[in-house]
């Protein structure tokens, strides 16, 4: 039986057109990371942070596999949802202790030997919000359930990484889990009221913190502010505009001297637009929204909700995350310290994004699929336990272009005919998912 | 698996993040397309630099090898504004003793504008000069004390971050930038020559303004070079990223005629003479008649060019190039010669000069003794007013204007000096009124440089011949090879040699025991000269009691060598020519004579001007005890 799982021998599953473009874009991201990254270290004597870079996405990467290896559900399992947010506060909580955390820029975000805990935390909490949406599945409804004990946990976390300060960060994942608690089913007067009384409180905080007013002042008008506060931001501006079209070409950037600080990571996306111009800034756009598109789509076709949270979850915080930074980059948005998840040099950023992707993966592979919802009917429908799959036009191209080319080879022809549909018939076996049970039903709202 | 509404909310926040990207899209093409240009513009103004290079200014030299300007190079000190403003006050603190200002002062150069206070009128500053003209040492106690300083960090307890700053503080929280100064050997009145340089605020090297500096500032400035590249954020030049670079060409060398010694020899003896009588102002012209060099240009008072500081000391002019004067009866000399070239005139012709008074046409010439009958020798001798007058009534005014003219007088020489006055010279019409012409023929109604008089009696010397002054002898490169060498350049025959002859033989009575002159007399050369005492005037007239006493000289009278000149302005104890001039003339003369080797050719006479040498070099010796300085490079004397 192959629909609770991975099918033996196979290893990407059946929802390869989804998992092949994200793994294309993500690939594509850290390549530009890599390649922007070395651009950017010719202002150090020694590309320390290359090697760094190099290392720490070896360990990225192996955590990717690994997690796309393994099955997504023992994340369920022996309350590693719960033990790993608990973890998490832990460290955040110990940044708080004077001495443990290291001050960088007025705020204390990083242990002593490496890594931020708020990127950790980010992964944690949406671990457990799916985790709990997907056990509460249904009992959402009532507020005490469907909002006050997930919200109050969430409003915890977020909280110390405010308190780091990190308040990008904790808007960050404040932003994310709103998203989750929304698609889990959270009603909407609650979220909206939340809404309703946040945005003031964080926008009173804002306006009598004198660094931070003037951080969103200044981004409102960076040119006028340049001489102070919004040297960064004007900076990024002028290199972004200064790339043009086609950009200065790789390696040729003017601004990575000292004009852009942080130039390598949370403005990376400044570098891409100097050297590579529209067309660089297009693609880095054009590849989240591909992994975006391709997170949505891989969480619209599984019929698992513990799945559909998390993958929707780590596909927001990516998005958003990816949103926020290029907001920041072209003075759209007031200047915070986030980086460009997947192309910006940082180790604990790179490695919890990574992860996120292996994740992902792993449901995908994993996850049982159903009929496509189409958004035309107002309930999920039934999935077809008789489907069958049909030749895609592009099969039957290879197909029909191997045919011409190995006329004068019949045997091995149908040798690659039957290895093909053997592979498809594989893919999808018409047999009934009998294991699919019909949810209990919802008051329609 | 997701209900409906969940399917739709995740749609909801899906598109949302989607639209989200769109507008960063947007925004993209604003800022990449349509504001590319005005960003671009924009963002060059901060990481590109085209820098000008100042060329290496060129050295003066004189004939022999002497430095009289050379380039020294300093440093401005030049503070990092973006690491000093972290701590103003402990850098100003630190800073201040060592460059004589006041910490709070500094303080405030150093520190941060407001908050949110830019303007968009304004570059951000990010470096601010804070002392110029800064020596290797002065900088290397600079740099050394900053380098330890601790900048009111507790350094027994730092953390990463303060400790980051601190050594970055040390190390770079001053740089410098290179810069040239012009530095004049202390010399006496030849800096008048030299001249001076400004420093100009808006460029970084030097510009010549005054004296060969200015005459020739071309060619000492060289060619600036150019280098367009990019800058780091510190304005910092990124040496792999230019675009552009044209080197600098440096200067030229430029070596002059003037003869230190010979200069030396003539300041003394002028400074001397300036001490007994106390003139406004006096001038010693020394200058090799068949070449047209000038070997020294002494001047009284002395002159210090003014120093970056801008303090100097003298009246910054070169009256023996710039003043224009009515030069009296030196002026006869030519006359003379015009007179004797067009043969109306022989040196034996009698002219009767009556009783000292002599009219004609409302005009009314007066000899300071009545002479009666004299022939043009003792005329020339005993320097007749109405004798020449008559000569030049003789001559007529336009023939005497050609003649002037010829001489030189009326233009500019063309030698490379800033400020050189051209006189006056009447027009030919103006010339032949008879008013004009009498008073034009012993040298009154025309002005005249000492300088034009100069080489206009080194045309009668050098065989009627007149020669442009030369002061450059040759242009080096910084290895001392001669790039350009300046040969004499004749300017045009004015009188013939027989005529120049007959002048020079004239001229020596003047030096003869009845002439006006003879106190000019050498003691081993035969020489010749002119003296002249000429009232000053001004809008009112006549000035009493204000004279401008020269004499004009010049040795060995055969084939002169050197010819000199000496004037004192508005003079005082004494004011005739014979009696303040030729003395200086004489001692001068003898010197350099002995210092060039001229063979003498008072062979009768040798004995007894032996005895009169020995105890003239005695007299010497005690004048130069006392004036040594001017030779071994202290400060000259500056009144």
């Amino acid at each position: 039986m192959h629909h609770w799982g991975e099918t033996p021998g196979v290893l990407i599953g059946n929802m390869k057109r989804q998992i092949l473009p994200l793994l294309a874009a993500v690939t594509a991201l850290v390549l530009l990371g890599v390649l922007m990254l070395n651009s950017a270290s010719i202002v150090e004597e020694v590309p320390r942070r290359v090697h760094s870079h190099f290392i720490w996405l070896m360990i990225g990467v192996f955590g990717a596999v690994g997690l796309a290896l393994i099955d997504y559900r023992l994340l369920q399992r022996f309350h590693l949802p719960r033990l790993l947010l608990f973890c998490s506060g832990v460290l955040l909580l110990a940044l708080l202790i004077p001495g443990v955390g290291v001050l960088v820029n007025g705020a204390r975000r990083w242990l002593p030997f490496g890594g931020q805990p708020s990127e950790v935390a980010k992964i944690a909490l949406i671990i457990w919000l799916a985790d709990y949406g997907a056990r509460q599945r249904g009992r959402m409804g009532p507020i005490s359930i469907g909002f006050l004990r997930p919200a109050m946990l969430c409003g915890v976390v977020s909280g110390l990484i405010f308190l780091e300060p990190d308040w990008g960060t904790a808007a960050l994942l404040a932003a994310v889990s709103w998203a989750m608690l929304l698609m889990a089913g959270t009603r909407w007067r609650y979220l909206l009221s939340t809404l309703a009384i946040g945005t003031p409180v964080f926008a009173l905080l804002v306006a009598f913190n004198p660094v931070r007013i003037w951080r969103v002042l200044s981004f409102t008008d960076p040119e006028r502010y340049q001489d102070g506060i919004g040297w960064q931001g004007w900076h990024s501006v002028l290199s972004i505009g200064a790339g043009g079209i086609w950009g200065s070409f790789c390696g040729e950037g003017a601004h990575k001297f000292g004009f852009v600080p942080e130039q390598q990571t949370d403005f990376v996306f400044s570098l891409i637009g100097e050297e590579l111009g529209l067309i660089g800034t297009t693609l880095v756009v054009l590849l989240f929204g591909m992994v975006t598109l391709n997170g949505i789509r891989i969480a619209w076709r599984i019929t698992d909700s513990f799945g559909q949270l998390l993958v929707s979850g780590l596909t927001l915080l990516i998005s958003t995350q990816a949103f926020i930074n290029l907001g920041v980059c072209t003075s759209t948005l007031p200047n915070k310290g986030i980086p460009l998840p997947f192309v910006s040099y940082g180790g604990s950023s790179l490695v919890c994004t990574l992860m996120a992707v292996g994740m992902i993966v792993s449901v995908a592979r994993r996850a049982p699929t159903g009929p496509v919802y189409s958004g035309l009917n107002r309930q999920a429908p039934q999935s077809n336990p008789f489907r069958t799959a049909p030749l895609r036009p592009h099969t039957t191209a290879a197909v029909g272009l191997a045919s011409l080319l190995l006329r004068r080879k019949p045997k091995l022809l149908s040798r690659i005919v039957t290895w093909v549909s053997d592979f498809r018939s594989a893919r999808r076996p018409p047999v009934a998912i009998k294991s699919y049970q019909r949810p209990p039903s919802v008051p329609a709202r | 698996m997701f209900e409906a509404y969940q399917f739709r909310r995740l749609g909801l926040l899906a598109s949302a993040i989607l639209a989200g990207f769109a507008i960063l899209e947007g925004r993209l093409f604003w800022l990449q397309i349509v504001r590319h240009e005005e960003l671009r513009r924009k963002a060059s103004g901060f990481t590109e630099t085209t820098r000008i290079l100042g060329p290496w200014r060129g050295e003066i030299r004189d004939r022999t090898g002497l430095t009289l300007a050379v380039s020294k190079p300093l440093v401005s000190v030049v503070a990092n504004l973006t690491l000093c403003t972290n701590r103003p006050e402990a850098v100003a603190e630190c800073l201040a003793p060592l460059l004589d200002q006041e910490p709070t002062a500094l303080a405030g150069v150093l520190s941060p504008p407001a908050l949110g206070k830019g303007s968009t009128n304004t570059a951000p500053r990010r470096a601010i000069l804070i002392k110029r003209h800064v020596n290797g040492e002065q900088w290397d106690v600079i740099s050394n004390a900053m380098s330890t300083a601790s900048f009111g960090f507790n350094s027994s307890s730092l953390s990463k971050t303060d400790l980051a700053l601190l050594r970055k503080l040390q190390k770079g929280a001053l740089f410098t930038e290179e810069e040239q100064v012009r530095v004049y050997p202390p010399l006496g009145s030849v800096s008048l020559i030299t001249g001076y340089v400004n420093e100009m605020k808006q460029s970084r090297w030097p510009r010549g303004v005054f004296g060969i500096e200015g005459g020739m500032d071309r060619t000492l400035a060289g060619t600036p070079g150019l280098c367009v590249s990019q800058q780091d954020s510190n304005g910092r030049e990124l040496a792999f990223r230019r675009k552009r670079f044209v080197a600098p060409v440096n200067g030229k060398d430029v070596v002059l005629t003037i003869d230190l010694n010979i200069q030396q020899i003539t300041e003394r003896a002028l400074w001397k003479a300036a001490a007994t009588h106390s003139p406004s102002n006096a001038s010693v012209l020394v200058m090799r008649p068949r070449t047209g060099e000038i070997l020294a240009w002494a001047s009284w008072p002395g002159f210090v060019p003014p120093g970056p500081d801008g303090k100097g000391a003298g009246d910054g002019r070169n009256h023996a190039l710039s003043d224009r004067y009515e030069p009296g009866s030196t002026f006869k000399i030519f006359t003379l010669a015009a007179g004797l070239n067009e043969g109306l005139i022989g040196l034996d012709d009698s002219i009767f000069c009556g009783n000292g008074r002599f009219s004609t046409n409302r005009t009314t010439v007066h000899d300071h003794i009545p002479h009666g009958w004299l022939t043009v020798r003792q005329a020339v001798a005993k320097s007749s007013n109405i004798a020449f007058a008559k000569v030049a009534l003789k001559l007529g005014g336009s023939r005497l204007h050609d003649y002037l003219r010829d001489f030189g007088f009326g233009q500019a020489s063309g030698i490379p000096l800033i400020s050189e006055s051209a006189g006056y010279l009447p027009d030919a019409a103006r010339c032949s009124e008879p008013m004009t012409l009498v008073r034009l023929g012993f040298g009154q109604a025309v002005a005249v440089s000492q300088l034009q008089m100069l080489l206009a009696v080194c045309a009668i010397c050098n065989d009627g011949r007149l020669m442009k002054p030369m002061l450059v002898s040759r242009l080096e490169n910084a290895e001392g090879q001669v790039l350009q060498r300046f040969e004499p350049q004749a300017v045009r025959a004015v009188v013939s040699p027989r005529t120049a002859r007959q002048v020079r033989e004239a001229l020596q009575l003047v030096v003869s025991e009845q002439g006006t002159g003879s106190r000019a007399r050498l003691a081993s050369h035969s020489c010749g000269g002119k003296t002249g005492t000429a009232q000053k005037s001004d809008k009112t007239g006549y000035l009493p009691g204000k004279y401008y006493s020269s004499f004009i000289g010049f040795f060995p009278v055969e084939e002169p060598e050197i010819c000199i000149s000496v004037a004192f302005d508005e003079p005082q104890n004494g004011f005739y020519g014979g009696d303040v001039a030729a003395p200086v003339f004489r001692i001068v003369a003898e010197q350099v004579g002995a210092y060039l080797g001229i063979p003498a050719d008072k062979e009768v006479t040798r004995g007894k001007s032996m005895a009169e040498a020995v105890q003239e070099r005695n007299s010497l010796t005690n004048e130069a005890g006392t004036e040594t300085a001017c030779i071994t490079g202290a400060r000259p004397p500056v009144f």
